[in-house]
């Protein structure tokens, strides 16, 4: 790490631990009491109010399952699509062509549709899913397509059966790409699932169009950043576990 | 609609009827009015974002500047949720006492439609065919030149892709500004659900979405129209599935999908 | 261990939809313990013929029997796991690091973990590749360090039989060069029946005990040792593959020791002055060479000399021979020598000086002739 970089993060590390003594000391002197006429953000409602972290932890939840669930339906479908493109290669245009129009369709469109056949949350999981199976499936094809022919014909000349080699070779060469399809997915679906406010879900955004409609812009801002946060913690997570799988990626190449 | 307006018509029994009813509409407005509504937002902010994106792109790409610029902003993008940039718009434009209409959702369409088109164009011009660039360099063209009659005219197809995806997502995003009170077909959407009224609902999404979809195939044919039979991006699905040289994972001839439909 | 010997009989190719077989039907015995080097321009199905042996593509018809056994008998991967297999593009899995790699046909044979790690060690020994490198992964090696991996992996079960498919083409010339050498003396040490494919002369000479020369289609044109191959083709197509430097080529091939040497104009140190110039005419040159004890100790010109005196040769300086050989130098080393050294003539002294002959260029041509 050079001394510029470590310089960086002392800096940064030295701002936020002051920052986090500014707020600490802020917080503290907070009570339910005070008379604010309507500033951007109250901080008694995030501290001092009794109901807010549960409400908080609840939406969190509800926000994390419309984008769990999707996500893992479509990583399901996705592997079946991959398996039937990559046995059946004239499938592919037909596919993505249809999983392409899919993605088009504006979000609120499929909701608001949606909804009108199914109860609000089947309508939100199907919508979501349907918008994960582009992402999903062309990433799979993808990383499977990006292994090594060399490597391998190697597996088999080497011996291994078809099930081996797909189980030692194909799908750890191919993890990578999938891993960041599914990051992807996921980090997209976090954002659309704001958009299902429009049919009573929403997830943390909800917070947003509660204080639109009651004029309270410090629910406005509650629900900005914690929809901003999880999706950025969510996209680290996910890097996070990208990089932890693939540890042949991060060595420095031979010249 | 009151109750005895409500029995007094015919109601409609499914989505065509209620479009061809006009007199559905009284309380939303007429169907060309909020189409043409989405539509001038949708366009303004596509227009603004390919202006400020684009240009900066491509000199950028040129001179091979600000090369992570490009990646962070693909990231970002795609990270950060589209309400989620409606709604700052939306509450600095309320403290400040500004209306919705019409500034709030067209910035935050315009920072939508931003890293798509910016980093397209950028890698575009990046890999515009190096060794054309290079005769060109042998030739005596100025680095200008060589923008604009070699690398812009070879990165024409991506970024006309890319101008594609990008108008198709605002288009589809502007319905969100009902959500805030904004018109436009959104606002069918928004205004059934209130009302319970499953045909405008249908309308209302079907109105957006035909909206993008035809957005998208006009764009599609200018791309057709425009870019020469040589330059068209190769088919993705023509490859065989195994190579003897490793395949680059993304077919670069797609453009990254930046923000979310 | 040894190797084992291949039989191919009536083997035959063909592909869907093609014209021509891609391998006519192919009779061909395979050595135990050799280097066989199947040759040929592209489309004569030389990589397809390897890839049968294999089983990695399956003969349309014809037989191939691998130490008396039919290949077929055996299970797809039990057979695989027992032959060795080198491809040019080499197919190192990135995932795995070199020692995994190496281990991975012994990890399928469910070989216990102090077993593979020794072979593995050995096998890093045996091709050169340092043991630091065995925890770091394919692309931190370069492509001739890749390519010994590539070979070490092939050998860890310990196969009687090795193909190879053009294992070198990916590497630079230098490399080349170096891997050709070790395979030589690997083979030298391990004496596995190989069958290796490439498409360049010079290397199925180099590395070929014997050389099946294939034409378009899987047709057999000649089985041969190199030197025969060079002396004797079997038609024009074999002449104008191995190319027109025939006489050339078998230079490398061909040793010292096997000329008819002359007495060349060497005399004992003791010898008159007379005798020293009729060994300098009968050789046609201007210099003598002087043995001690049969030794060579050295030359000089004639006319430095005093013929008149009685041992003209005791006393005088005599200045060390440049143009040397050894009885096991190549014949293109003596043609070197004979081309770069002052003069026409090169002398030949084994290990330890004892004096055996001359060569000149006349030697090595009739050398060569018979």
């Amino acid at each position: 790490m050079t001394a510029r970089r470590k310089a960086t993060y002392a800096v940064v590390l030295v701002a936020l631990a002051a920052f986090g003594i500014w707020a600490a000391n802020r917080v503290s002197g907070l009570s339910e009491d005070t008379q604010a006429t309507n500033p951007l953000f109250r901080w008694e409602y995030l501290f001092t109010r009794e109901r807010t972290p549960g409400e908080l932890w609840g939406k969190t939840r509800q926000h994390l399952e419309l984008t769990v669930v999707p996500v893992l339906i479509g990583i399901v479908l996705s592997s079946l699509l991959s398996a039937l493109i990559l046995r059946f290669g004239w499938l592919r245009s037909v596919v993505f062509t249809f999983a392409g129009v899919l993605y088009t369709i504006p979000s609120i469109a499929l909701f608001a549709v949606l909804v009108t056949y199914y109860s609000n949350e089947t309508a939100a999981i199907t919508a979501l899913t349907s918008y994960t199976l582009l992402i999903l499936t062309r990433n799979f094809v993808a990383g499977i397509d990006a292994v090594p022919r060399a490597a391998l014909d190697a597996a088999d000349g080497l011996g291994m059966s078809r099930f081996q080699r797909l189980r030692k070779v194909e799908i750890p060469l191919a993890l990578p790409v999938i891993l960041t399809g599914i990051r992807i997915a996921t980090v997209t679906v976090v954002g659309l699932v704001g958009i299902s406010a429009v049919i009573q879900l929403g997830g943390l955004a909800i917070y947003i169009f509660d204080g639109f409609n009651r004029d309270y812009t410090t629910l406005m801002v509650l629900g900005t950043v914690a929809t901003i946060l999880l999706a950025v913690v969510l996209d680290i997570v996910l890097r996070g576990i990208e990089w932890l799988a693939t540890p042949w990626a991060r060595r420095r190449v031979a010249p | 609609m009151s109750l005895a307006a409500l029995l007094a018509t015919t109601e409609p029994t499914n989505v065509w009827q209620w479009l061809n009813d006009s007199s559905e509409r009284t309380v939303t407005g007429d169907i060309p009015t909020q189409a043409w509504t989405t539509l001038w937002h949708s366009v303004l902010a596509f227009v603004i974002a390919a202006a400020a994106a684009i240009p900066l792109a491509a000199v950028l790409a040129h001179f091979r500047k600000a090369e992570v610029l490009s990646t962070w902003l693909v990231n970002i993008g795609r990270v950060i949720p589209t309400v989620t940039i409606v709604a700052v718009f939306v509450i600095i434009s309320l403290r400040n006492g500004y209306g919705f209409e019409p500034w709030p959702i067209v910035f935050a369409l315009v920072l939508l439609a931003l890293p798509p088109l910016y980093s397209n164009t950028y890698t575009a011009v990046r890999d515009a065919s190096p060794e054309a660039v290079g005769a060109a360099r042998a030739m005596g063209l100025t680095e200008l030149q060589i923008l604009r009659r070699v690398e812009l005219p070879l990165a024409t197809p991506l970024i006309l892709a890319a101008s594609r995806v990008a108008i198709t997502q605002v288009v589809a995003t502007e319905a969100l500004a009902a959500l805030f009170g904004g018109t436009g077909l959104g606002q069918y959407i928004t205004f059934g659900i209130a009302n319970r009224d499953i045909y405008e609902v249908q309308a209302g999404a079907v109105l957006v979405a035909g909206l993008a979809m035809s957005v998208d195939l006009v764009f599609w044919f200018v791309t057709r129209f425009l870019v020469p039979k040589p330059l068209r991006p190769a088919p993705a699905n023509r490859r065989p599935i195994h190579r003897l040289r490793p395949v680059q994972p993304i077919n670069r001839n797609t453009p990254s999908l930046g923000g979310t439909p | 261990m040894t190797g084992t010997a291949i039989e191919l009989r009536g083997v035959t190719k063909s592909f869907a939809g093609a014209d021509h077989p891609a391998v006519a039907p192919l009779d061909l015995t395979v050595n135990a313990g050799e280097i066989t080097v199947l040759i040929g321009p592209s489309g004569c199905g030389k990589t397809t013929t390897l890839r049968m042996i294999n089983r990695l593509v399956n003969p349309t018809d014809g037989v191939i029997t691998i130490d008396g056994t039919d290949i077929r008998q055996r299970s797809l991967t039990d057979l695989r796991r027992a032959i060795g297999y080198v491809i040019q593009q080499i197919g190192l899995f990135p995932h795995r690091t070199i020692a995994q790699n190496i281990a991975t046909v012994p990890k399928l044979l469910g070989w216990d973990r102090a077993r593979t790690n020794t072979r593995v060690g050995e096998l890093a020994e045996l091709v050169g590749i340092d043991a630091s490198m065995l925890k770091r992964y394919p692309s931190e090696l370069s492509g001739g360090q890749q390519q010994r991996v590539g070979v070490a992996r092939a050998l860890a079960a310990d196969p009687p039989v090795l193909l190879m498919d053009e294992p070198f083409g990916a590497v630079d010339p230098i490399v080349r060069a170096h891997l050709q050498d070790e395979l030589l003396a690997l083979q030298a040490r391990v004496h596995k029946t190989i069958v290796l494919v490439t498409h360049d002369i010079d290397e199925a000479i180099l590395l070929g005990d014997r050389v099946v020369v294939l034409n378009v289609g899987g047709i057999l044109e000649q089985v041969a040792a190199p030197d025969d191959l060079l002396a004797s083709p079997a038609n024009g197509f074999v002449a104008s593959f191995v190319g027109n430097e025939r006489g050339i080529k078998r230079l490398s091939l061909a040793r010292v020791e096997r000329l008819a040497l002359d007495a060349g104009p060497v005399v004992d140190r003791l010898a008159s002055g007379a005798d020293i110039k009729a060994a300098a005419d009968a050789a046609g040159v201007d210099w003598v060479g002087a043995t001690e004890s049969g030794r060579l100790a050295g030359w000089v010109p004639v006319e430095d000399l005093r013929l008149d005196a009685a041992a003209p040769l005791t006393g005088t300086e005599l200045r060390p021979v440049v143009a040397q050989l050894r009885p096991s130098s190549s014949l293109r080393a003596a043609l070197e020598v004979i081309l770069t050294a002052r003069s026409s003539t090169a002398l030949v002294a084994d290990e330890d000086g004892t004096y055996l002959g001359s060569v000149t260029l006349e030697t090595i041509r009739s050398g060569l002739a018979s």
